[in-house]
Order: structure tokens, then C-alpha cells, then sequence
């Protein structure tokens, strides 16, 4: 992460602007939703990458720390995925390397879609909300990173 | 794959606020399909995206509309090694990639 944030420095004009989006480790709510209706029925465990997401925090941080970048603004904001159904979501799933571990079971979530679905002629999705980091800084203009 | 990332378009909407884009040279780090990028590209000088999986790449290439094309180029390479001379960039976006 150093190097690629060296990297980035060196490409970067002076004054140039460094944004660092991604998501947030941690329980993400699994929901479904229809036009008239959002029921909370589960959870996604997001924390597959959380010992890369802190050393990611350390590296940012340690460049700030030594000059390199100054922080200007940190902001949150939910990011929403949705699926057509059960079997759509557990292949999204089974290829995320941040995302792995759902509570309930997917069976159990297919019988909680049905229930929905049969309530009516809406359409029913299911929707995972990933907390979100954007952060920004700017690259100090008197900083020297060795490259 | 998931049915719709982001369908509000939240994430673009944030980024763009978050820093001017207007005629900025900017480069994308982990373009990945290219989803990201073509919703800030026309808020931009240029947008170079690089991302190091191939069938990312091919993806974000396949979904470049024709009129983005002059604006929007996506290559295959790594943060690590940045095939670009000092200075070039004016925004940096680490997308889910740092």
C-alpha cells in the first residue's frame, strides 16, 4: 500500500487531489424490498478484508502523518447492491472476496422472498446497504516521497 | 453477479462532490468493469482507468459508449508499477483498490 500510494504521489500534479473510496468493514443489513414494503431479514458479514482494510487506514495515515498528503474531508454514505433473488445474491456472494458469511441461512432468506413475493404483484428485490468511506486529500506541495 | 450496483448512482454523485472534476485529468486506480468511471467521465477532461484483471478490463472496454471514447481509457496495469511520468494526474481515485 506504501508503494502504490509512492506511486501515486509521483503522478499526481502538485496541489493534485487523492480520493479513497471504499467499503467499510463490518455487518451489512440484508434486506427485501418492494415498492411499498422493506423488511429486514438478515445480515451479511463484510469483514473478510477487514486486517487489509486497517493496514490500508496505517498506510494513508502514515503519509498523511509524514506530509505527503493533507486530509480535507472524510464523509460516509451507504452504497446499495440489489439482486432479483435469492440465487442471484449467493453468486454474487460466492465471488466477493469482501462479502461471504450471510445470516440466515439462504434458504432461510429464500422463504422470507417467497413470503413477500406471494403478498402481491410487486416486485420484490433483495438489497444489501455497504457502508461507504470517501476520503480526500491533497498532495503537500513541499513534500518530498522518496521514489 | 449482483442484478444493480448502486442504481441511484450515490457513490458518483459523492465523488463528484467531494472534489471539482471540471477538466481535470484523472486517474482511476482499480477500474475493475469501468462502472465508476463512465458515470464521472463527461465531468472531465480525461480518465485513464487502470486494472490489472483482464476480464475486468475487456468488461470496462465492452461498456465505454462510443461518445466517452475520446475522454476514457482503460489499461491493464498495476499501482504498484504506474506506467505514467511524474505529474500527469490532477485526481487520483482509489476505488475500492487501496
Amino acid at each position: 500500500m506504501v508503494h502504490a500510494l509512492r506511486g501515486i504521489w509521483r503522478v499526481l500534479a502538485g496541489r493534485g487531489i487523492l480520493v479513497d473510496l471504499r467499503p467499510l468493514s463490518g455487518q451489512c443489513p440484508i434486506e427485501l424490498v418492494s415498492a411499498s414494503t422493506v423488511v429486514h431479514i438478515g445480515e451479511v458479514d463484510a469483514t473478510g478484508m477487514a486486517a487489509d482494510d486497517a493496514a490500508s487506514d496505517r498506510a494513508v495515515q502514515d503519509a498523511v502523518t509524514q506530509g505527503h498528503f493533507l486530509a480535507r474531508q472524510d464523509s460516509q454514505f451507504d452504497f446499495d447492491l440489489y439482486w432479483d433473488n435469492v440465487q442471484e445474491m449467493a453468486s454474487f456472494m460466492g465471488s466477493s472476496r469482501r462479502m461471504k458469511q450471510v445470516r440466515p441461512s439462504y434458504a432461510d432468506l429464500e422463504k422470507a422472498y417467497l413470503v413477500l413475493s406471494a403478498e402481491g404483484p410487486e416486485r420484490v428485490r433483495l438489497r444489501c446497504r455497504r457502508r461507504t468511506t470517501l476520503a480526500v486529500y491533497r498532495k503537500a506541495d513541499d513534500s518530498k516521497f522518496e521514489y | 453477479m449482483a442484478s444493480e450496483l448502486d442504481p441511484d448512482g450515490v457513490e458518483s454523485r459523492i465523488l463528484l462532490q467531494a472534489t471539482d472534476f471540471s477538466n481535470a485529468r484523472v486517474l482511476e486506480v482499480g477500474s475493475g468493469d469501468g462502472r465508476l468511471a463512465l458515470r464521472y467521465a463527461n465531468a472531465s477532461a480525461f480518465v485513464v482507468g487502470i486494472e490489472p484483471q483482464e476480464t475486468e478490463l475487456a468488461t470496462a472496454v465492452e461498456a465505454c459508449a462510443s461518445h466517452l471514447r475520446q475522454r476514457v481509457s482503460f489499461l491493464r496495469a498495476s499501482a504498484l508499477a504506474l506506467p505514467f511520468r511524474n505529474e500527469t494526474f490532477d485526481i487520483a481515485v482509489l476505488a475500492w483498490s487501496l
